[in-house]
């Protein structure tokens, strides 16, 4: 569903991401890995259209930089940036009917009240502003928001950034329902969570790829030594 | 007690128009973070066009009023492209002088169309008034206060109920998110440049039939009408509407008993002592999110 | 050991450009257009009133394009002092009128900005805008002293001085030149103190001018003064030129023509305002129907400027300089801009700070936790950096080691106590740490595009002597020894990072790693002792982050203490003395490089193990 051949992306004179290509087969999760500055979410905001790169980006067989963000997303392809950014003087509520505006007329597995089923901790606080909420609170809402759209292809970038362990532990519960039969491309420092949910995995180091395969390769030494051996 | 309600309906009236000249610059301001200079041109454009389309056309009052307005949206969506449209990415003291550049644009068409002499525009109330306790109430003031109102209620529902407010509101807030959640932005930015500047025609069209107007029919609204958000909040319905209303008490009112031949200037001192005080509005607007 | 300077001091002021020069040229031309076409009438008063305009635009380059200050009450300050001179000089002779007009303007624009002074950048224009509307109703409704509506003054005192009567469109030319002249003067006074570079730094990047040391404010309000003084002053000259005076004479067009003056001609000069002021001035006349659609020609200018040309026509002049500058470059294989071929030396001994060789503890911070809104950032670190050290912060994305730099620096609010040097001090506090000797820099480099590199490294100075609009004018000479004194200084720290050739060059043409050197070159200027660096090697390659290894470590020789929040695992073993290991906010530990990597703890926080 997803492919990327030889993707680079520069901002200016600094290369953030150095002829990368993978595929994410439909309804697979991929998790993309790697320390920071790994070029993570250079590739991410390159997929959803908000930064140029070069070589080649196919969602279903479309080059991606040809539909922009806004038409992605109506096409189904739905990002949750990095660092939450739920809207912040827009209650819970209505963040989540701003995830409407991409649906089109794609069906949802998610409604509205569905996200408060996957996500309970956000029933109670339906008429709540975003900026009120907690950290884990906010990640639910971003990754519920996307949900209602019925996204093809959910970009998810780090999920458990700030969070801690406890809930980091919930959002990965809840999400292990809700995404399957989804495609994914989940970005994580975090290896342990990102493992246990992927098909396979994609590390990333210095904006190169340094491997690729099914997660049960990647054994706590190898990622050590891919992130903290430079 | 006549002289009292007379000048309370006259203040309510003034303070009705102000708060429809904030709306008309918070309209695109939520889409677009951009402050239009351009809106006091609109609005006296727009009388003027109300007044060509009755005297030189003969076109019936009805008409021309509704004529006004669709013209007026279109020189909206026209004033979109050449400025914000133009303007992507530019720092917003760049896109605030090409408003400037359009509003010098209008005024000098209006001045070279029409001429700077005092235009009348037809209206059917003109002159007619009820006596109550002793005041002469026109009608037409009435009708202004009420026109207000009722914007001011869609404005409010549209805003905080409607998918299109929801949009718009998101992408004053965060525009990045906005997009990839696949809001159309360039097109709500059109349609709310529109709205604008059919809001001027609105307030071109009734407050310049009251009496006669000339070319700086709208430039004194326009500034009351950026008071009138400061005060309020800015970006706040709600606050447009109490800032309109607190000006225009404080000028028409206030000041039809007190310092009456620099009323004018009593709006403005309270705005400077306002900001000098305290930086955020009555209500919660954009500055308290620090996104001023 | 250090170098000894084996270049050449320069002897001209970063941005000063040939003032006297083109002051030169600029008279010339004045005369030549008087002797030309002055004995038209029209014409002798157009070419005083294109001086007259030109003033008025120059002051509003100032307190616009300089400081930034969105404003429209420029035509109203030059109204308040035609109008105070007038009223002054019923009493008082015309020169000492026209000095209490000036004056009386630019105080009333002083305490304006002050009384704004926490107003947002866009509040502060709208009270421009009230401001201007209260001196035109002033002047309508003041009939008894303008007139009122339509209404004129005449018999205002003219000016004559040395028995010349300066009161025909020709002998007012001579006023208007010197005039002129001499506010450009003043112009090119101010661009040999640090009050330019300094004004456009708190206009860009206020936040960073603060940490620098720069008074905010005082360069806001001085600016404002200085260019509604200009107006006023030039204001008062004119009411004793044309003796007469009407209300509508400084009206909107005056108001909004500033604006198109100095867009068109420029917001990059104070020649801009002159250029433009001519066009302003003589289109009208050189084409016959623009006079009639004026001000629809004047919008369309704008528009079409601001839209292509937003530098004006002086843009085009840099336009074709660094084409010329880029050429030069390519033909010649100048010096290579990746800076991963640079030779790096010794801290020269201009350069070396003065360390402070009492405390062993430099910053100390304890129970530091930062909070947004639902969710803690950093949360109770307690952390030391010793004199002399290089201190490494690390911890996955998310783990709050910049927001910790930003607590300590006080970009971001915190709680707990930060003490340096032993004293405890409040947070946020910017002067505090710079006269502590500590400097910042930024995870992408902060410096100034829209200045020189030399100008941008003069920023940090720790010489705040003779550094205001007063010093500059009215004490010119002892300004200029202290700016000497400043720019071998930075001279020298640009030669130490190898971009002196780049002096001149506008850091907007320099590359990411060039601007990278650049910051730490205004770091070392200001004398820093200690280094606080966020995420330096961002953005450089293998090559480069060895070179940016070398230039710390010879700081680090020199005795500069180092804070250095960072990812590269290499570039901080190789540099580092202990290192310091956040996660969620939390400080996990503190060990040698040797030793921190093993610790299983940290391997979880960055794997998300736990």
């Amino acid at each position: 569903m997803l492919k990327l051949s030889n993707v680079s992306v520069n901002y200016g004179v600094v290369r953030a991401l150095n002829d990368v290509s993978f595929e994410v087969p439909e309804g697979h999760i991929t998790a993309l890995l790697g320390s920071n500055g790994a070029g993570k979410t250079s590739l991410l905001r390159a997929v959803s259209g908000l930064v140029p790169y070069s070589g080649s980006i196919t969602f279903g067989g479309t080059e991606v930089s040809k539909l922009g963000p806004e038409r992605l997303a109506r096409a189904g392809v739905l990002h949750v940036p990095e660092g939450r950014r739920i809207v912040a003087d827009l209650t819970v509520v209505e963040n989540l009917k701003l995830g409407l505006t991409a649906l089109g007329g794609r069906v949802s597995k998610a409604d509205i009240d569905g996200v408060f089923e996957i996500f309970p901790a956000l029933a109670g606080m339906k008429e709540r502003e975003g900026w009120m909420l907690s950290g884990g609170e906010q990640q639910m809402l971003a990754i519920g928001r996307a949900l209602v759209a019925a996204p093809r292809l959910l970009l998810l970038d780090e999920p458990s950034l700030g969070l801690a362990p406890v809930i980091i532990k919930a959002v990965y519960e809840a999400l292990a329902t809700v995404l399957k039969g989804t495609t994914v491309l989940l970005v994580e420092q975090s290896t342990a969570n990102a493992q246990s949910l992927c098909n396979e995995a994609v590390v990333l180091a210095q904006g190169n790829v340094s491997a690729k395969g099914a997660p049960s390769i990647f054994t706590r030494d190898f990622l050590a030594k891919a992130y903290l051996g430079g | 007690m006549g002289f009292f309600i007379e000048n309370l309906i006259n203040a309510l009236s003034y303070g009705a128009a102000i708060t429809l000249a904030a709306f008309s610059f918070m309209v695109p301001l939520k889409a677009t973070n951009i402050v239009s200079f351009a809106q006091g041109d609109f609005i006296s454009l727009s009388a003027f066009i109300g007044a060509w389309l009755i005297t030189d056309k003969g076109w019936n009052w009805s008409i021309a009023y509704g004529g006004t307005l669709i013209i007026m949206f279109g020189a909206g969506v026209v004033f979109e492209r050449l400025t914000h449209g133009s303007l992507r990415g530019r720092p917003v003291d760049e896109v605030i002088i090409a408003t400037l550049g359009v509003a010098f644009i209008i005024r000098g068409f209006i001045s070279r169309w029409r001429g700077a002499n005092p235009q009348s525009l037809e209206s059917p109330l003109r002159g007619k008034f009820f006596t109550f306790a002793g005041a002469a109430i026109p009608y037409q003031r009435l009708v202004i206060i009420g026109v207000t109102i009722v914007v001011t209620l869609v404005l409010y529902y549209v805003f905080q109920r409607t998918a299109f407010g929801l949009q718009l509101r998101a992408l004053a807030t965060d525009p990045e998110v906005a997009r990839l959640h696949g809001v159309r932005t360039t097109r709500l930015a059109i349609i709310a440049f529109g709205i604008s500047s059919f809001l001027c025609g609105l307030t071109g069209i009734l407050v310049g039939s009251l009496t006669s107007f000339d070319i700086g029919l709208g430039f004194a609204i326009m500034l009351g009408g950026f008071c009138a958000a400061i005060i309020g909040g800015w970006g706040s319905i709600a606050g447009a509407f109490v800032g309109g209303l607190v000006l225009a008490l404080i000028e028409r009112l206030f000041g039809a008993y007190y310092f009456t031949h620099f009323r004018e200037m009593l709006p403005l001192v309270f705005l400077f002592l306002f900001i000098a005080v305290r930086q955020r509005g009555i209500f919660r607007g954009a500055e308290s999110y620090g996104r001023l | 050991m250090g170098v000894s300077s084996s270049f050449e001091r320069r002897t001209s002021a970063p941005g000063a450009k040939n003032n006297i020069r083109n002051i030169g040229i600029f008279a010339v031309i004045a005369v030549a257009l008087e002797l030309l076409i002055g004995d038209s009438l029209t014409q002798a008063n157009l070419v005083n009133l294109w001086m007259f305009y030109a003033c008025v635009s120059i002051g509003f380059y100032y307190l616009f394009g300089v400081s930034g200050q969105f404003a429209f009450s420029q035509a109203a300050m030059t109204g308040v002092g035609a109008y105070t001179s007038a009223w002054a000089s019923r009493d008082l002779p015309v020169i000492p009128a026209i000095i209490f007009a000036t004056v009386i303007t630019a105080v009333i624009g002083g305490l304006f900005v002050l009384a704004l002074r926490k107003a947002s950048h866009f509040y502060f224009g709208i009270g421009t805008l009230a401001l201007s509307e209260t001196y035109h109703i002033l002047a309508i409704q003041w009939n008894s002293f303008t007139g009122g509506e339509g209404g004129e003054i005449y018999g205002i005192k003219g000016l004559s001085l040395f028995g010349i009567d300066f009161t025909t469109d020709k002998s007012a030319f001579w006023l208007m030149l010197v005039v002129a002249c001499g506010v450009l003067t003043v112009g090119a006074m101010l661009e040999r103190s640090p009050v330019i570079r300094e004004s456009k730094a708190t206009r860009d990047q206020r936040t960073v001018a603060d940490t620098l040391g720069i008074p905010h404010l005082r360069s806001r309000v001085t600016m404002f003064m200085l260019g509604s003084a200009m107006a006023g002053f030039v204001g008062a000259v004119y009411s004793h030129w044309k003796m007469g005076l009407s209300p509508n004479t400084f009206g909107l067009e005056l108001g909004l023509g500033v604006f198109l003056m100095v867009i068109l001609g420029g917001l990059t000069s104070k020649w801009g305002a002159v250029l433009g002021a001519a066009f302003f001035v003589w289109v009208p006349e050189l084409i016959s129907f623009v006079e009639e659609f004026k001000l629809m020609v004047y919008g369309g200018i704008l528009l079409i400027v601001i839209i292509r040309l937003p530098e004006g026509l002086i843009g085009i002049e840099h336009v074709v300089m660094s084409r010329v500058h880029k050429r030069r470059h390519a033909a010649s294989g100048d010096a290579p801009t990746s800076i991963s071929e640079r030779v790096v030396t010794d801290l020269p001994d201009t350069l070396k700070p003065v360390l402070n060789t009492v405390e062993t503890t430099i910053l100390a911070t304890e129970g530091m936790t930062v909070r947004f809104g639902g969710n803690t950032a950093v949360n109770n670190v307690s952390l030391e950096l010793k004199s002399g050290e290089v201190l490494g912060l690390v911890g996955p994305n998310g783990s709050g080691k910049s927001t910790f730099l930003n607590a300590v620096t006080g970009v971001v609010a915190a709680e707990g106590k930060l003490s340096i040097y032993g004293k405890q001090i409040p947070l946020g506090n910017a002067n505090a740490l710079k006269k502590a000797g500590i400097s910042r820099t930024y995870q992408a480099p902060q410096t100034y595009l829209k200045l020189s590199c030399l100008e941008d490294v003069l920023l940090s100075t720790s010489d705040r002597k003779f550094t205001g609009i007063a010093a500059a004018v009215l004490r010119p000479l002892a300004t200029l020894k202290h700016e000497r004194a400043r720019w071998a200084i930075a001279e020298d720290a640009l030669e130490w990072v190898g971009l002196r050739h780049l002096a001149d060059v506008k850091v907007a043409q320099l590359t990411y790693g060039q601007r990278r050197l650049l910051e730490l070159a205004r770091a070392i200027a200001g004398k820093t002792s200690t280094l606080l660096l966020d995420e330096p090697s961002a953005g450089l390659n293998g090559a480069e982050t060895e070179v940016l290894s070398e230039y710390l470590m010879k700081l680090h020789a020199a005795g500069v203490s180092i804070l250095i929040v960072d990812h590269k695992v290499d570039f901080l073993n190789s540099i580092c003395d202990r290192i310091a290991v956040l996660n969620v906010g939390n400080l996990i530990t503190i060990g040698t490089p040797g030793t921190v990597w093993d610790d299983a703890r940290v391997v979880d926080a960055y794997l998300g193990t736990q």
